[in-house]
């Protein structure tokens, strides 16, 4: 009885959380998946993706003037602790907590190489794919219609590594939050100085788009109906 | 009658009570000289002697009382109630004492409602403002009673909650009752399921409970356990506000009233209720003659029962009276005094300094908290400092409910939340998550405000922080917990952990540091780390199988070569472990490879490298036939480098599913019934790996480049898909034909001619003959059809 329920429990699990994403993220590296057209992130990307998702979010809950009242002692009395909630341990713990579900909005744009190829919206490949598939095309991925716009492995690797960046690298953000916060940059402090010290940080400096500069993709069109994932060839039969 | 005597009694006995408190500010200094664990409780012999009038049957006079009896609405209890009694009485009789414990705990639930309500409202207190449990044995009577001023009871409470269980959770107490065979899980469930109330039935013959609700009239109500009855208080509101439970105790528990037995029960099971809990009790004194002279005046007793206002008076002048003669000092004599003693230190435990605490108390506490038996697994008490300041003392129980993963994510949190001492709530849902609902302990906070309601505590802000900091204190203490213990606690809460790796992404790295694995090389569970400091050094990744159990994953043709070359692989037999891995993206800057799964290579140097390309060479006919007629079963095949004792094996794609994590998606009893996305990772073809030293390979490699017709080699390839389909952990689709080809292989084995057919049934004539009829011709037509078949083959041998 209770390794049925055990397994009914496990079962939802699965399906709660594995086949939403973590099915697309099976998680092996370093060489033989991009024999497969898979190109996880690097470190360096993925320190700018965090660097510049947090300071997104703290520009969010950085706008309000609230303030924690705090420090009540035993008798009501005495006056109490007010804490400005913009500069609260609370706003850093409500910044960091799901932080990394917001990479989940990234889409992996196949045509870019360098870390701009992290980026909100659809890709313009798949913009095309979808395109097309409106129009009545046939369009073959390999993989089902419905799966089409689940994040990639790409994206969900890159979900945990966001994780782990913030898990591993978590007193050196509350320093920063703290003590450094609106004078140095989160990208230099974390990233050049800490967690790419002695890599190579040269992504940090490539100034591609975050999902809004349209007009650079619009160049770009043409290069994007190659897709260079071999899994995803596409067979258009008109 | 004698009931209704019984019921009297007691009634009187609150009206001594209540006098009691009253004059308990006035009374002089008799026990100045006492110390001063008594302080604060002062009464003298006038009191007691007062008590012990109101307890006798004056002014009521016989009719009176009838007419109260009769006056009382009768009930019946509910069927479960009944029940639960029974179950309670039957079960329990080896551990009657328990029945204090939980009538203390009743008291101490109901002193903490009234406390919250007057966070919000301060009149609440009006009614009696002093919070605590008193307990009296009245051994003329036979009656041990135990009142609290807590928040009360009101008409329909009684009803509902002395004479229905209404609670959803009743019929799983009874049937849990049943199933269970130990007394002890007995014992300890009753409290948790809040029927805790009716083992006073298993020390009285009568029960009387009294109570008054701010709300309503004060109550009685009375029950011998089949019915019960209540009625109007005659003498109005004389506990103020509260309940008292009297129990009119059979003869075989008669224990129960001496004073020495409640102590030591209080001790036992109560001592940290948060509430003083008082004891009725004597004490021999020596006092000054005169004093004592003074004090018991029998005319002054008389008068002290006309009116309360006359009794003050009294007082005041017998306090006068003894602070002039008390410099007097003549002679000392013995003299017992009767006075309420506190029984409990009620300071919590957790706001003391974690160095005054000693373990047994620590342990002490944590059993009175959780009604376990033994002892915790481990603890951690610490002050977190910052924005929010709290302390807080947790606990990690030797086991956890074995239904707790069926309830798992309804979030019966296990904390007490306390603010500034008070107690708040323990039904908060997040102050832990899922994964470490099994952490038991309390959480006092002094920066949480005090005049919100619970609902809105919940949102409250500040407890994330404090969630946050509760986890990590919690995955601390875990890792601290020695060697031994922490075998003990792995077996208790893996699945526990694991769960927290898939869920708790912020504290992945850390929940990984806990995880244990059965191994290849070891014997007995090994952690990520170890694995780590014994890899080779040319070893890139943490190799991993998962399976069913360790028999089958030891024998999985992906472990084969490995095994030979040294390499240790974890193995995975746990429903939970193929997920909980895939969660973890590296370990120590290790990857994971789940050896069942493409991208495994091993790098041994640059001559093996040549090696492998010289045998890909020489096979690449084989494997090219291969991908030519696998072509619906494969989605490729290709040389491995996994194998050496089988000829060959299933891969999964990189990114595909393993034959483990196969079975549980189709095992799985909650899903959609048609899933896209699952149904596509079903349907992924494999890659079909050989085994270049295989001599079936080299022997199919062989017959190939002779005749890549050949029928033969053409049927064995499709019989090593399926058997390599077997191997690898798959369920394998086509099982009909699969038992056909192997009962194939079987008559050659046994040199029986595949012609021969099964000998015919025969057939029985019978009404309903003509469907039967057609099934057997289908057979038959089969048959036929697979005898050309074998036909074929064998011409071609």
């Amino acid at each position: 009885m209770i390794t049925y329920n055990f397994m009914i429990f496990i079962m939802h699990i699965l399906t709660q959380i594995f086949l939403t994403h973590l099915l697309f993220s099976y998680l092996v590296s370093g060489g033989p998946e991009e024999q497969q057209g898979v190109k996880y992130a690097n470190k360096c990307e993925v320190c700018k993706v965090v660097a510049t998702e947090l300071e997104a979010k703290l520009d969010e809950t950085g706008k309000t003037r609230d303030v924690l009242e705090i420090g009540y002692s035993v008798d009501d009395v005495s006056p109490k602790k007010k804490k400005e909630y913009k500069k609260s341990e609370l706003r850093l713990v409500e910044s960091t907590e799901n932080l990394c579900e917001r990479i989940l909005e990234y889409n992996i744009h196949k045509e870019r190489t360098d870390s701009t190829r992290f980026a909100k919206g659809m890709s313009q490949t798949f913009k095309t794919l979808h395109g097309l598939a409106d129009k009545g095309v046939k369009v073959d991925l390999g993989i089902p219609y419905e799966l089409w716009d689940k994040p990639s492995v790409e994206i969900t690797t890159l979900k945990s590594q966001c994780e782990d960046l913030l898990e591993n690298h978590e007193s050196d953000i509350e320093e920063w939050y703290h003590n450094h916060q609106g004078t140095i940059p989160l990208t230099k402090y974390l990233c050049s100085e800490r967690v790419l010290k002695n890599d190579d940080d040269s992504c940090l400096k490539e100034k591609g788009d975050t999902g809004n500069e349209v007009k650079k993709k619009k160049k770009k069109k043409r290069q994007d109906t190659k897709i260079e994932n071999k899994e995803k060839d596409v067979k258009e039969e008109l | 009658m004698k009931k209704a005597l019984l019921l009297l009694s007691v009634l009187f006995f609150v009206a001594g009570f209540v006098k009691a408190e009253n004059l308990e500010e006035d009374v002089g200094t008799v026990e100045n000289d006492l110390g001063a664990s008594r302080e604060g409780s002062r009464t003298d012999n006038e009191v007691v002697q007062r008590e012990e009038e109101a307890i006798k049957l004056d002014g009521l006079n016989v009719a009176q009382i009838k007419e109260l009896r009769e006056k009382a609405e009768k009930f019946m209890f509910q069927t479960e109630v009944n029940r639960i009694m029974k179950l309670i009485i039957n079960s329990l009789y080896r551990n009657k004492d328990i029945f204090l414990r939980e009538l203390i705990s009743n008291a101490s639930d109901a002193l903490d409602k009234i406390r919250l309500l007057s966070l919000t409202d301060k009149n609440v207190l009006d009614t009696n403002p002093e919070l605590a449990i008193w307990i009296k044995s009245d051994k003329e009577n036979k009656i041990l009673s135990i009142t609290d001023s807590g928040i009360g009871m009101t008409k329909n409470e009684l009803i509902n909650n002395l004479g229905t269980i209404a609670k959803s959770g009743t019929a799983e107490f009874l049937s849990k009752m049943q199933d269970t065979s130990n007394n002890q899980d007995l014992n300890d469930m009753i409290g948790q399921f809040g029927v805790g109330f009716y083992s006073a039935f298993l020390v009285s013959h009568t029960v009387v409970v009294t109570s008054k609700h701010n709300d309503d009239k004060q109550y009685i109500w009375e029950s011998d356990s089949s019915s019960y009855s209540i009625v109007e208080h005659p003498k109005g509101d004389t506990l103020k506000r509260g309940t008292r439970v009297s129990l009119h105790l059979k003869d075989e528990a008669l224990d129960f009233l001496e004073e020495d037995t409640i102590k030591n029960l209080v001790k036992k099971y109560s001592q940290f209720i948060n509430f003083p809990i008082y004891l009725w009790s004597s004490k021999v004194v020596q006092v000054d003659e005169d004093d004592v002279d003074e004090n018991v005046p029998a005319s002054k007793e008389d008068e002290s029962k006309k009116e309360e206002s006359e009794d003050k008076v009294d007082e005041e002048e017998d306090a006068k009276v003894e602070d002039a003669e008390e410099e007097k000092k003549t002679k000392k004599v013995d003299k017992t005094i009767w006075d309420w003693e506190l029984l409990n230190d009620s300071k919590p435990i957790w706001t003391l300094k974690p160095s005054d605490v000693e373990d047994k108390d620590y342990n002490d506490f944590y059993k009175a908290l959780t009604k376990d038996t033994q002892d915790p697994l481990a603890k951690i008490h610490f002050v977190a400092e910052g924005e929010v300041t709290f302390k807080s003392l947790l606990f990690i129980p030797k086991v956890q409910p074995s239904d707790s993963f069926n309830r798992y994510g309804t979030k019966a949190d296990n904390i007490k939340l306390y603010v500034r001492r008070v107690f708040i709530t323990d039904k908060f849902t997040d102050m832990m998550p899922n994964y470490l609902s099994f952490i038991r302990g309390i959480v006092d906070s002094d920066d949480l405000p005090l005049n919100v309601s619970r609902e809105n505590l919940q949102q409250h802000k500040l407890i994330k922080v404090i969630k946050k900091k509760l986890i990590r204190k919690v995955l601390d203490m875990i890792k601290k917990i020695p060697k031994d213990d922490y075998e003990k606690f792995w077996k208790e809460y893996s699945t526990n952990i694991k769960l927290g790796v898939i869920e708790d992404a912020q504290n992945r790295a850390r929940l990984s540091k806990l995880l244990l694995f059965q191994s290849s090389i070891q014997k007995g569970a090994t952690s990520l780390s170890e694995y780590v400091s014994r890899m080779k050094p040319n070893q890139q990744y943490i190799y991993y199988i998962a399976g069913s159990s360790e028999e089958e994953v030891k024998k999985s043709p992906f472990v084969e070569r490995l095994d030979k070359k040294g390499y240790e692989v974890l193995y995975l037999t746990e429903a939970v472990d193929e997920y909980a891995i895939s969660a973890l993206p590296e370990f120590d800057g290790k990857k994971f490879q789940n050896v069942a799964k493409e991208g495994f290579s091993l790098d041994e140097g640059k001559k093996a490298k040549e090696r492998m390309e010289q045998l890909k060479t020489t096979f690449e006919p084989l494997v090219k036939w291969l991908n030519d007629i696998l072509k619906d079963q494969i989605s490729k095949a290709q040389v491995s480098e996994r194998l050496t004792d089988s000829p060959c094996a299933l891969v999964a794609s990189m990114f595909g599913w393993t034959g483990n994590m196969e079975r549980l998606a189709i095992s799985n009893a909650h899903q959609k019934t048609d899933d896209p996305q699952k149904n596509y990772y079903l349907n992924q073809k494999k890659t079909l790996e050989i085994n270049p030293r295989h001599p079936l390979i080299r022997e199919l490699l062989h017959r190939v480049e002779v005749d890549s017709t050949d029928q033969t080699a053409k049927d064995i390839a499709l019989m090593m898909f399926r058997t390599a389909t077997l191997r690898s952990g798959y369920m394998l689709r086509e099982t009909a034909s699969f038992a056909d080809s192997v009962e194939q292989l079987m008559r050659k084995t046994l040199g029986i001619s595949l012609d021969e057919v099964p000998e015919e049934e025969e057939l029985q004539e019978e009404e309903s003959g003509s469907t039967e009829k057609q099934e057997s011709e289908k057979v038959v037509d089969i048959d036929a059809n697979e005898d050309e078949q074998d036909e074929e083959k064998h011409d071609e041998l």
